[in-house]
Formats: structure tokens, sequence, C-alpha cells
């Protein structure tokens, strides 16, 4: 009695049941399929970026190390490095910390080379090589770029820095022997010298810093005090890697879970497929399990039966699923982490996903495969035998109406209601989903967007400006004056302008200082004093307060010509006075600048200003646009206001100056030459250049990125419904098969048979479309506008667009209709009275 | 005497209010082990539905059914099935073949769903018997109605059931065909003491049966 | 008249060894007005022949005329055609459209032609096959007997040349089936129809004029 679970049997059902039904199981393989590729994508992107986000702050800590112990004697550091705890270890002796106002915020630490430290900290030399002789020195370039040291090895050093033992500031020369691209370390690294050099300036190397990777990096912080107090050393310094810390790996997995969530969307849909496609077989399965039954299946063996094809069906569609699935991850990827060189895919791939993904997709069709079964166990064989898709029930009104093709179709079209229903509501969801991503797409502006962001075709920075948080630092040299008439000079270059900057201390008399101080003191709309809006930024408060009782404050002089003069000063951005090229050039003359395009904020127009000893007038205020300038400006600066000056002028007053940036607009035709030239022209000097280009691709991206999770699931769902579509239309002909052969042996041609069939697609369409059109367009519609109300992006311009539904129709027409006469084809091949005995 | 298959007070109700249908209204039977019984009445008059209660393929309303002394409805689904298959052989009027299996594949199932070894020998006399024996390989769409219905007496036949119910297993077969197989059944029947209970319209044939059941509007009347 | 004219008809399933030969060279004549039976063993090719009568299927070889006109010689469409006008066929399962109601049936292959009916005559069958109360109603709702008789007032609306019947009666008992069969008898004389059905109920046959009994795809009694 127990041993009755005859697989072998079950499986002979089962593949013959394919082979007899190869197009529906087909369909049925393409949507597992489907369902399983969602799991490994979503498994796979949720797992990266995971991964990523620990990944971005390793590389934000500087280091791969667990835990950092300062300050260790070397017989403390040999026992945590025997610790039962540590894995591996590396050591450093740090001398001090290079000192110099133009690194900013970033810590570089001077330090014996360590090979060990330098590999974990992805700070081995890429041009050069380590230190070997005494008074040879390594550093990173970022570095090199803010202390204006020029790429070259052999070029002599002069460093500043703060010897950790006695806290004294010295400086020493050393000679270049290798840099390296800072690829970690952001904000801390190390400037490596020899043990020989060490020992020359006086340190011991009698204490150092331990890196330790620990066997599990759960709570760093418990660990290390584990560590150092097992072994009984007191007062020591550590700190644990932002990366393991808790909050970060909180951080981390909540935005990983915004794709695990998505599992379960895709968990949602993929049951509504499988469930509608079995919904279609349904009269036939159950039939087919009454005939089984009535013969003798037990219920467990029915189960049993289900289990088989359900695993016999998942696995036709986990392989493909599982490389379709990667296939979009890997597509999609570089998208969600940004910045890798990489394919984070690949870079951060591991197994656990896929076979995830494929568990889930065959419990996905089990629990599509139940009910059933359920009804299987549940009915007698009989009741099953005599199922039947019940149609309607309901009397129509007496009367006889003359039976045309065309009432034929719409009462075939009334049998479908249930189709009907079940492929609109698919397609309902998903293409108002994708006509708002659509409307929201659109609305974002990239001309808006560009004009404020991109002044310039080109925009070339010089080496100590080239990141964003860096200090520029004047005496960088990194572009020069012959550069900037080479580049002058190409044929490909239509306008061309530099920027010079200059910090200056400067006095505002009371008149000036009152203007200015009115504005930072008056109250916005929201009734806070506008300086409250700095309070989180000390060095602006510091400087407002000075200017405020003293007057003192920090001018930046921009020496600006050309193109970068056309762009700061245009009429359309003036806010005070009136702007004359002539006069300017006099170098009588400044603009000032202040912070937004609606204060005044600067001294009024037609009051002096002494800059550098000598009185120039104002004679208009602009806004100060921010993308007219790279990097940053001292701490001290923070509070400043901006004097425009031409070029030659301001070379007058400071001779010895760098450039900052040089703009550049070009002849689209003579692109790749110019960008080749530029290429050469810049190699190893350090200067970045932004393009257009990168600003238009930081917009696509970021309009990608907001969209990207709803279309994704909008296109799902567009997808299910099609295939559904697909699926009813199908299984609405092969089920007919019979129907459609009494239909001919009463006489009904298949030409007749073929308009039928057009009349009901027509009919089911236009229903469809009637149903879709005005619900997608007015949902759209309500749901942009909210939107647009609500969004804090600043680059919108509304844009309504229902692209995506009227791409979508066509197709559904085109399937449709494809479907329904290849279908008819292959129905109709059978003689009439083959069809007409077809077992049901 | 021995009785084997028992209904008592066997009611079968379909629909609700005014489309209440009683297929069956209060059916007692008894019939003994060994005997040929045949069922007659006019079409819709509840014989079918009989059939299946008495096999266990339908559940009926109020009532109950003993098999060999086992009440049916003391038996779960599984329970129910697997007595079915071992001890019952139905012949259905539809055939109730399995469309993706040939034709042994298709009479040895019910054997084959047990895990037991089917009687090859007995199951190839009844096969030639029937003239199925160049048709074994054939899937049932291919047969004609006779064929068919020759190939679910086989499948019925094959397990030796104790109880046979047949629900008019003649009614696609001409006249010579229909004495062969009902002389078959009762020749199957003598040598395996098999009780058969056949629902017919043939009044040729019911009059070989040991006994008649008339059935009218859900009740015995005869 | 001969309205029905066959010749040397041969219609062969399969290949090789495993070649069924449905009709192996058959002959027949059948006059205007006639009540012919088919009879034979299952698998004799009864339906097969019939089959070809009404443009249904295509011989292998041989000619069928029906109302003057070959059958072979018709594409798909003309037969189609063909069989909405000349042809009226009663199938043993009815074959009625679900989705309409007794009358819609009854008038399908009219609409299908998009000829006007005939109503008195359409009046008269409905009458005399006691439909009138069931025209509004679905064939679901009906019972088989019932549903045979929509079935013959369908092979009769368009007023067809010949009606062609394959086992009218098989899913009837006898009640019901000598009723219906008395029906298509009568109505068939009434308007002068020649009737060919096939059966292997040996009293509905002898209602026929004449006998023909097929057996391996020939004919052996005419």
């Amino acid at each position: 009695m127990l041993n009755n679970n005859n697989l072998k049997i079950c499986r002979r059902l089962i593949l013959r049941d394919i082979k007899f039904h190869k197009g529906q199981y087909l369909l049925s393989g393409i949507a597992v399929m489907l369902v399983c590729m969602l799991y490994t994508f979503t498994l796979c992107l949720g797992n990266l970026t995971y991964d990523g986000f620990i990944y971005s702050y390793k590389m934000m800590y500087g280091s791969n190390s667990h835990i950092l112990f300062y300050d260790l004697t070397p017989a403390q550091a040999v026992k945590v490095e025997n610790h039962r705890m540590v894995r591996e270890s590396v050591s450093l002796f740090t001398l001090g910390t290079l000192h110099d106002e133009m690194l900013g915020v970033r810590n570089v630490k001077l330090a014996v080379v360590s090979p060990g430290w330098a590999k974990e900290t992805a700070s081995v030399p890429l041009t050069g090589h380590m230190p070997r002789e005494k008074g040879e020195i390594a550093l990173d370039e970022i570095t090199m770029n803010s202390l204006a040291i020029p790429h070259e090895i052999g070029t002599e050093v002069s460093v500043t820095w703060t010897q950790t033992a006695d806290g004294s500031e010295r400086t020493d020369r050393f000679i270049l022997c290798g840099f390296w691209e800072n690829r970690m370390g952001e904000t801390e690294t190390c400037a490596w010298v020899t043990q020989e050099t060490a020992l020359a300036l006086g340190d011991v190397l009698d204490k150092l810093t331990l890196g330790v990777m620990l066997y599990s990096p759960t709570d760093p912080e418990n660990q290390a005090r584990e560590i150092l107090s097992d072994l009984g050393i007191q007062e020591i310094r550590f700190t644990t890697n932002l990366a393991c810390n808790e909050a970060r790996k909180e951080n981390a997995g909540e935005r990983s879970m915004k794709f695990y969530r998505l599992t379960l969307i895709v968990a949602l849909c993929g049951l509504l497929l499988l469930f509608q496609m079995e919904k279609l077989l349904a009269g036939q399965n159950i039939r087919f399990y009454g005939l089984i039954k009535s013969l003798g299946m037990t219920p467990r063996q029915l189960r049993v039966l289900s289990a088989v094809r359900a695993i016999l069906l998942s696995v036709t569609g986990i392989l493909p699923g599982w490389i379709a699935g990667f296939m979009i991850c890997a597509f999609v990827a570089p998208h969600v982490m940004v910045g890798m060189e990489e394919n984070p895919a690949f870079f951060f791939l591991k197994i656990w996903p896929f076979p995830a993904a494929a568990i889930l997709t065959f419990l996905t069709v089990f629990f599509s495969c139940l009910p059933a079964i359920r009804s299987a166990v549940k009915n007698t064989p009989v009741e099953m035998l005599r199922y039947e898709e019940r149609d309607r029930k309901k009397r129509r009104k007496a009367g006889r109406r003359r039976t045309s093709l065309f009432l034929l179709a719409l009462s075939g079209l009334f049998r479908q209601k249930g189709r009907f229903v079940a492929a609109s509501v698919s397609l309902l969801i998903s293409l108002s989903i994708l006509c708002c991503i659509q409307t929201i797409a659109a609305s974002y502006d990239e001309t808006k967007y560009l004009q404020e962001r991109s002044l310039f075709d080109y925009r070339i920075a010089d080496a100590s400006a080239a990141a964003s948080m860096q200090r520029y630092n004047p005496k960088s040299r990194s572009i020069t004056r012959s550069m900037y008439e080479a580049l002058a000079a190409h044929p490909a270059v239509r306008e061309i302008g530099m920027v010079c900057t200059m910090e200056v201390p400067m006095h505002a008399d009371l008149q000036d200082r009152a203007q200015i101080v009115a504005v930072f003191e008056e109250t916005d709309e929201n009734g806070i004093a506008r300086k409250e809006h700095m309070a989180d930024d000390p060095d602006w408060m510091t400087g407002y307060e000075t200017m405020r009782e003293s007057g003192d404050y920090i001018g930046i002089v921009t020496g600006v010509n050309g193109l970068t003069l056309k762009r700061a000063v245009t009429d359309n951005l003036l806010i005070e006075g009136s702007f004359c090229e002539e006069l300017f050039a006099t170098g009588q003359y400044v603009v000032a600048a202040g912070s937004s395009s609606t204060l005044k904020d600067t001294p009024p127009a037609g009051s002096k200003v002494t800059i550098s000893g000598r009185e120039f007038e104002i004679m208009a205020s602009v806004p100060w646009l921010p993308s007219m300038i790279s990097g940053m400006d001292s701490k001290e600066a923070q509070f400043n206001v901006t004097y425009f000056m031409p070029v030659d002028v301001f070379e007058e007053l400071f001779p010895d100056h760098g450039i900052r940036n040089v703009a550049v607009n070009i002849d689209q035709n003579g692109q790749d030459a110019f960008e080749q030239f530029l290429t050469d022209l810049l190699q190893d000097t350090g200067a970045d250049v932004i393009s257009v280009k990168d600003h238009q691709w930081v917009f696509h991206n970021a309009v990608f990125h907001s969209c990207m999770i709803p279309f994704f699931v909008g296109s799902v769902m567009l997808f299910i419904g099609l295939l559904s579509f697909v699926n009813a239309q199908m299984m609405g002909i092969l089920v007919r098969k019979k129907e459609f052969a009494v239909y001919e042996s009463l006489g009904m041609t298949v030409r007749q048979l073929r308009r039928l069939l057009f009349l009901e697609g027509v009919l089911y369409q236009g229903a469809m479309f009637l149903l879709v059109i005005p619900s997608v367009a007015a949902f759209t519609y309500i749901a942009g506008q909210w939107w647009l109300a609500h969004t804090n992006v600043w680059c919108v311009t509304w844009q309504y667009s229902l692209t995506p539904l009227w791409l979508t129709l066509p197709l559904l027409s085109l399937i449709s209709f494809a479907v329904s006469f290849g279908f008819l084809r292959s129905v109709t091949k059978e003689s009439v009275t083959e069809r007409l005995r077809i077992f049901r | 005497m021995e009785v084997i298959v028992k209904a008592n007070g066997l009611k079968k109700y379909y629909g609700k209010g005014e489309t209440l249908v009683k297929a069956l209204d209060g059916v007692d039977l008894e019939i003994e082990r060994g005997k040929f019984t045949a069922i007659v009445g006019t079409s819709g008059s509840g014989k079918s539905t009989l059939l299946n209660m008495l096999g266990g393929l339908d559940v009926p309303t109020e009532g109950s059914v003993q098999i060999g002394g086992q009440e049916l409805s003391r038996l779960n689904s599984e329970q129910a099935t697997i007595f079915r298959r071992k001890q019952i052989g139905f012949i259905f009027q539809n055939y109730n073949l399995i469309p993706v299996l040939t034709v042994w594949e298709n009479i040895i199932f019910p054997i084959t769903l047990d895990r037991r070894r089917p009687d090859k020998k007995f199951i190839m006399e009844v096969v030639q018997f029937l003239g199925l024996d160049s048709r074994l390989d054939t899937l049932p769409n291919n047969l004609s109605g006779g064929q068919q219905q020759r190939v679910a007496i086989a499948r019925a036949l094959a397990s030796k059931p104790s109880l046979v119910l047949a629900d008019e297993p003649t009614g696609n077969l001409d006249s010579k065909t229909s004495d062969d197989v009902v002389g078959l059944l009762k020749v199957t029947g003598s040598q395996f003491r098999q009780t058969i209970v056949m629902i017919t319209h043939n009044p040729d044939i019911a009059a070989q049966a040991d006994r008649i059941i008339r059935i009218e509007d859900g009740k015995i009347a005869g | 008249m001969d309205i029905i004219t066959i010749c040397n008809l041969k219609k062969y399933y399969g290949s090789g060894e495993r070649i069924v030969r449905a009709l192996d060279g058959v002959n027949l004549t059948v006059a205007q007005g006639e009540f012919i039976a088919i009879v034979g063993a299952s698998g004799c090719g009864k339906t097969t022949l019939l089959n070809m009568m009404g443009g249904l299927d295509r011989p292998a070889s041989g000619e069928v005329i029906v109302d003057g006109v070959n059958l072979a010689s018709l594409k798909e469409a003309q037969l189609a055609v063909f069989r909405r006008k000349k042809a009226g066929f009663i199938f043993q399962n009815y074959n009625l459209v679900p989705t309409l109601t007794v009358e819609e049936n009854i008038y399908f292959p009219l609409d299908l032609d998009c000829s006007t009916p005939d109503r008195k005559y359409l009046r008269e069958i409905i009458e005399l096959l006691g439909l009138q109360d069931k025209l509004d109603v679905f064939p679901e709702q009906l019972s088989g007997g019932q549903k045979q008789r929509a079935a013959i007032a369908r092979a009769l609306a368009a007023k067809p040349s010949v009606i062609l019947a394959d086992e009218p009666t098989g899913n009837l008992d006898s009640k019901n089936g000598q009723n219906v069969a008395g029906l298509l008898k009568m109505t068939t004389e009434i308007w002068h129809r020649t009737l060919v059905m096939v059966t292997h109920n040996q009293e509905l046959a002898q209602m026929a004029d004449r006998v023909i009994r097929m057996q391996d795809g020939r004919i052996t009694e005419n």
C-alpha cells in the first residue's frame, strides 16, 4: 500500500504529454525561463549592490584591513600578530604626517616602505619603483597634483611634515622615485621612504601601526578590545574598517534590499504568469487528471506526477534563465555601481544567487500547479471528467437573430472574457507604469541640465583642481601658456578662453558691507535668516562674521577672456548695472559675482574696490556659475566675492600665476581629431578634461538610475501581459479545434473561418484598446502631474508621453493576427473527419 | 451465497432549487459474487450514475456502498483509489483511453500504477481474442471507435479484478463483436470468479444475464 | 435517377505494412429519394464511405458524384459550399454549436450561405420534430433525443440533396432511438430527401429501402 509511487510511469506520462503538446510546453518553458531570469537578475543585482557598497567603503577607508592598531611596540605587534583571532597582518612604521594646507582634508602619512601594507592599500608605485635608497620617496598622484609636483621620476621634492614623535614640523627634500594613480585612499594614503631615510630623519622606529585581517569580520570593535585585553595591552588606539561597521553594513543591506524586494514582485509576476498559463490549460488538465484518477492513480501519485512535471518544466527553463538573467545584470550593473573599471557583475560574481534562483523558480512553478492538483485530489473522477469550461448560462431574450460571422465572433469574444480580463489587467498595469516612467524620463530636461552644468564643450582643469575636493594651487603649472596657445591654434577650436584665479584679502567699506549683510540677515520665505542656511559650514560662517565685523574678506580675483568672459558675463545674467565690453577691456572695471541669480550679496555696482593696491569700479554684478571653475578654494575663502577682470589685467597684477581652467568650444566635425590632440597634449600633466559628453553621460545615467527599477518592473509585466495574450490566443484556437471542424462540416469555408478569426481579433483588440488607451492616458497624466508637483529634481520640463502605449498596441495587433492565422493553418491541416474524432 | 456489492439508500442529486435533478433517488441493491447482472433503463434514468457510485468514481449525496464488505465511504481518497484499481475493472462508455499512451501502455496502465508485474500471457490472450494484437503500438486516436472500445475492455480485464463494471461496453460494436465481447466477459468471469455488472441497451445481451435490474427515474423498477 | 454514384472508391490510411484499407474499391449508386442503411462490423469502413459522400474526406482514388457534381474536381472552398448546400450531416454525438441556441443552430448552414430561409418549410420541420418549445434554449439544456432532433432539423434546413446520418441513435436508448429514427425516416419521406444512414442496429437497418453490408472496406451485400 505504501509502495505505490511509481516515478517511471509519471515520467513517461509527462514526457509523452510534452511530446504531444510541444507548442504549449514551449510556451511554458519560455515562461519558466523568464521567471528564472528575473530571479537570477534580482538576486545577482542585490548581491552586487551589497558587495559593491562594502567595497566602496573599503576604498574610502583606504585599507582592506579590518582593524588598525596604532603606536604598538614591535614586541606588542608580534603578540597581536600571533593572536588566535588574527588571520593576517601587515605592519607600518609611521614617521609623521605630511603637512601642507594644499592637501586640504586628506591625510598622507610619511612611512617606511611596507610591501604588505602597500598591497593592502593599493599604494604600490605603478610608475617608477618603491624607494630603495636613502632620500628617495614614492607618492600618490593626488598628493603630487595638490603639491604641484610634476609627474617625473627624479624630481626633487620638498615635503613639509609633522613628526609624530615630538609634534615638530620640518621640511625635507627627497628625490621622487615612483608614483601611483589613486584607486583607494582618496582620503588617507602613504608617502613611502626607506628605513635608512627614516633613521636619518631621527626616527627610532619604536612605534608601529598594525593592520589586522580577522577570521570573521563581524563586530571588529569588540574583537579589537578582546585581542588587547587577552594580551594585556592597554591604552592602544585602534580604528576599525568602515566597511565592517554594522551601520555601514546595514546601509549596504538596505540598498541591496531594494533589489531583494524586487524578488517578491518577481515571484508575484511569475506566479501570475504561470497561473494564467495553467488556468488556460485547466480544463484539459483537469479532464486528464480525472481520466488517470478514474484508472486508479491515487492522489499521492497525482501529487508526485505534478512535482515531476514542475521539475521537468523548471529544468528546461533554468539554464537559459540563468544566462539571460546574468546578461541583463551585466548590462545594468555599470549603471548601478558607477565608476568601476571592470564590469561589477563579473567583479562581484558569486555562486549563491544561481542555485537560489533555481529553487525559487521551482517553487514558483510548483505553486502554480497546485490549484489543478488540489481540485484533482478533492473532486471525484466523474466530476473531473465532466468538467467543462462553462461559458454562459444566461438565456438570451427570445427571438432569433441571423447568425452572421460578426455575431458568431461576438459570442466567441464573450466566451473569452476571462482571458480578455486576465490579459488586459497585466497590460493595463504594465503600460500605466511604463507610460509614467516614459513621461518622467522625457520630462528630465537635458537642455536645461546642460545649460546649467556644462557651459562649454570642453573644460580642462589644472591637475591641482582635477578632483572636486582638491584645493586649487596657483603654483601648479600643469596647463602652460604654450599649451593654451596650441589649443587656440587647433583648427577645430571655435572659441577658447581661460580662467585664472587668485585669492586676495580685501576690505569692504561700510556701505558695501551693509548691502551684503542685509542679504544674509534678511529672512527668506520660510522665516529663516539666509545665513542660517550656511550654519553647517563653519568656515563660511567664520568668513562671514569676520566680514560683518571688520569688513575684511577674501576676494577671488578671476581673470577671464574670450569664451570664459562671454559665459561669465552675459546680459541675461546681469543682476545689477550694465556690461560694456570696451570699457571692461580698459582695465578700469571689474564685474562682481555673488552666490545667486537673485540676491545682491556683492558690493553694489558703481562702487569702488581696491585689489592688490589698484582701484577698480564695479561695472555690474552677476551670479557666480559653479561649473565655470574646477576644484575648491581655501578654507578662508569659503565666504568670498568673486571679481571678474580681463586676463591681461590679471597678469599685470599677478605676474606669477598658473591657469586654472581652459574652456573650449569646437566644431562638431573636428571632434575626433580634437580629442586625440587633447589627449596627447595633456598626457602626463595630470590635467583633467570634462566634456559635454561627460555631463550628458552623468545626466543619462542619473535618468536611467532613477527610472530603471519601475521600468524593469513595467517591462516584465508587459512581457507577461504579451505572453499571456499570445497564450490566450493560441489556446483559444487550439481548444476550439473541434468547434472549427463542426463549422466546417456544416459547410463553413476556410476563408469564412479566417474571416471569423479576423473579426474576433478585431473585436477583441478593439475592446482592449477601448479599455487600455483612455485608462493608461488618464493614469499617466494624473500620476505624472502628481510627480511633477512633488519632485525635487530641478531640471524638469513637463513632457507628456505615451510612447510605450503606441509601440505596444500595434505589436499586439500584429502578434494577435500572426498567432491566429498561424495556428488556424496548423489546426485546419488535419481533415474534418479526423478532427471531429478528437479525444476530449 | 455471498454478497459482493451492497448499496443502501443510495441518492445522488445534482443542482438545487428548480433545477434539482434526482439522478438516483434511493436505491437499495445487493449483487452476488460471480453473477452476471445487466442494468437496463431509458437514457437519463440514472444507470451510469449508479454504476459510477458502485465503482467509487463518484460520491453519493446520501447512502452507502459496500464492496466485498468494505464500506467505500470509510476509505480516504488515497485508499479508495488503490482499493478500486485492485478490485474493480471499469469499462467506460466513452473508453477513457489516455491519448498519449500506446494501446499496450493503456492496457497495463492500472497495473503499472500498482507496480505489479502484468500477467503477460493472460493479457496477450485477451488481446488476441479482442483482435488487438496488431495494434499494440498504435495510439488510441488512430483507432476506430470499436477498436477503442475493445482496448478499454482489455484494460479492465488485465488486472483480473473481482468486480467488472461495464457502461455500455458494446455500444459501438456490431452485433457479432458484441456477442463475442459478452462471451469473453462471461468466460473470464467464470474463470476468475468475477462479478460482472453491465449497463446495456441491447435486449439480446441483457437476456444473457443472470439477473436484469431495470432503473427508472433514479429508482429500481424491477 | 441516381443522386449518388460511387465508382471504384479507395481510401488507405498509413503506409507499408501498417496500411489500413478503409475503402478498397467501392461501387454504389443511390437513387433520388431512396433510404439506404449501411451496416457492418466496426472498422469496416462505413463511416469513411459516408464521409466521402459528404465531401468531408478525399478519396485516394475513384469518383464520387453527388447530384451531378464530381467531388474530386472541387477545391476546398467549393467543397465547403457543397457541404452546406447539398449535404446534411447528422452525427452520433450531435455536434451542435454550444454557443448558439437551438434555432440559431438550425439556421446556421443557411446563415453561412447568406441565403434567405424558407420560413414556412422550417416551421413545419420544427413542429414535426417537436422543437417549437426549445428554440431559445442552448444545446446543453437538451436531452440526447432532443439534441439529435435539433441536429435533424439542421440537416434538413438547407434542403440538401442527401442526408448523411452516422449512427444517429448511437448515443440514445432504444426507445428514443426508435423515435428519432422514425422521425428521420418520416421527414426525409415527406420532403423527398435521399437518406444514407450508417448503423449497426438491425431494427433500424430494417426500416431502410435497401441495406448495404460492408466488410473490410468492400460491399458484400447490396
